[in-house]
């Protein structure tokens, strides 16, 4: 079944809403893959381990507007100063699903088009852990 | 207001006519014999955002009729011209990021069964939802 992404929401630690979001690059963590096969292992396989984990880079793309002072405007200004903030995407669903990490906007790059709006790409580090706990959607 | 109406109240403060006397929305009547029309079709899908309604796409032909072959040509380049690259512009009441012209060069339409010359202009349209 699923449901539809949008109205996927991106809030700062004061619950400022990042606007005219049109593209979400995803969200999600990663695990360094370290190799630990000796000599002696059985079955001449490969071995691996999981190592240090981080949170993915999320990455965002709105049409950009002047008028969004306190998302977009000021993810710009947060980059510039390195501000670490804690940052909650929120999912559609019904039951309003979370992902929760703390970071920084690593880059912002304004894109003014030819014939289409111009556009606000942003990318924020997560750093630390960070947090997936649902609740997930039930259809 | 629609797209097409907005252009042809456009067209008429660019003076190429009055809207309901020799401009016309989404039909041409028999008379007058020198006279635009305004109509729209169908254009790319609208665009959303994840917390608003976005940008619709219609597409706009701008038809010009004329007892001259020479003027009805000579008035369709004028349209495109005046019309062509409009952007972040007001018409009416709605935001228009864009007006872009869809050819290079007007459609000969031929002689209509009255012997009156007719040429169209097509434009794709960005505006505000």
């Amino acid at each position: 079944m699923g449901e539809l992404g949008k109205g996927t929401t991106l809030k700062d630690s004061a619950s400022n809403v990042i606007g005219l979001i049109t593209t979400f690059g995803g969200f999600g963590n990663s695990s360094d893959v370290l190799d630990k096969t000796t000599h002696d292992i059985s079955g001449n396989f490969y071995a691996y381990m999981a190592g240090l984990r981080k949170g993915k880079p999320v990455t965002l793309t709105c049409d950009l507007s002047g008028n969004d002072t306190s998302g977009q405007i000021a993810c710009i200004a947060d980059c510039l100063a390195g501000t670490e903030d804690t940052y909650t995407i929120t999912l559609p669903n019904n039951e309003a699903s979370t992902y929760i990490f703390r970071g920084f906007v690593s880059s912002w790059d304004v894109v003014p088009n030819l014939k289409s709006q111009i556009t606000l790409a942003l990318t924020f580090q997560p750093t630390g852990s960070t947090a997936y706990p649902g609740p997930y959607w039930t259809t | 207001m629609t797209a097409e109406s907005d252009i042809a109240a456009y067209l008429a403060t660019g003076g190429f006519g009055t809207v309901g006397t020799s401009i016309f929305v989404n039909t041409m009547p028999a008379t007058p014999d020198n006279c635009i029309a305004v109509s729209v079709y169908a254009g790319s899908p609208p665009e959303r955002t994840h917390d608003s309604s976005g940008n619709d796409n219609p597409s706009v032909q701008v038809r010009v009729r004329n007892t001259s072959a020479g003027t009805a040509r000579t008035k369709v380049e004028q349209i495109y011209n005046y019309l062509d690259g409009i952007s972040n512009t007001t018409i009416g009441s709605t935001f228009y990021l864009g007006i872009f012209a869809i050819n290079s060069g007007a459609i000969p339409m031929g002689k209509d069964e009255n012997g009156r010359q007719e040429y169209t202009w097509n434009f794709s349209v960005k505006r505000k939802r």
